[in-house]
């Protein structure tokens, strides 16, 4: 089941919008059974979603963040895209460095931490997230 | 964002959500706030009003914790969601400061 499939400006503000309404989709049609997934699937977003904005398309108002959101048999699959340089991984995600008090590098292993799995590929990222499972 | 003064600890009642959009100008009005103020022994961060945070924002009360324990005063959060709060220990975080719900 397509869920969600939309481009994003390249921006803070239009990311915090699209996720308040994706949020807002998943809990109407009540897809998910806890609160707290609805939690983990917000911040997770917003991680991939504002890095794809900052460190893929550097803000860049002439690019744009494709974000699709697919839902089969209890498998939730999150495609978000930027129209970077590739190697997103790189650009903004200091894998490894754990849940110190560094600044702005703990985004993947937080994802990872709420049952998220990912793979990269160039400028994309796939996760998956399933829902028997939750945690 | 309001302040509250009262027995040397200063209360920050945040009313928007934690979240890249919101962080900058969170950022000013706080640090002006501190600058004003001499004689406090804590700063609180009444977390009550957001519902959404990103690593932006946590970075947020990270570097505010930084800043407020270099000159020595105490620092926690309070009235955070269940959720927020399991995000804090997650990043471990609350081995640096009290987080209550």
């Amino acid at each position: 089941m397509l869920i969600v499939n939309k481009e994003i400006e390249s921006n803070f503000e239009s990311v915090h919008q699209f996720v308040l309404k994706v949020i807002d989709l998943i809990d109407k049609e009540k897809i998910v059974k806890k609160q707290n997934t609805i939690f983990k699937i917000n911040v997770m977003l917003r991680e991939v979603l504002n890095n794809a904005v900052e460190h893929g398309n550097k803000f860049d108002e002439n690019r744009m963040v494709y974000c699709r959101i697919e839902l089969d048999k209890e498998i939730f699959t999150f495609i978000v895209r930027d129209e970077g340089e590739g190697c997103i991984k790189d650009q903004f995600y200091n894998v490894g460095d754990g849940f110190t008090m560094k600044l702005r590098s703990r985004g993947l292993d937080l994802i990872t931490k709420y049952g998220f799995k990912y793979k990269f590929n160039k400028n994309e990222i796939v996760l998956k997230y399933m829902l028997d499972k939750e945690m | 964002m309001r302040k509250n003064i009262e027995n040397n600890l200063m209360t920050f009642i945040i009313e928007k959500d934690l979240i890249a959009p919101n962080v900058k100008k969170m950022k000013e009005v706080l640090n002006d706030a501190l600058n004003e103020v001499d004689e406090i022994d804590e700063v609180v961060i009444d977390m009550d009003g957001i519902e959404n945070i990103d690593s932006v924002g946590v970075s947020f009360v990270v570097s505010l914790y930084k800043n407020i324990s270099n000159e020595g005063l105490e620092f926690r959060i309070v009235n955070a969601s269940s959720d927020i709060v399991q995000l804090f220990k997650l990043m471990r975080l609350d081995e640096f400061f009290i987080i209550e719900e």
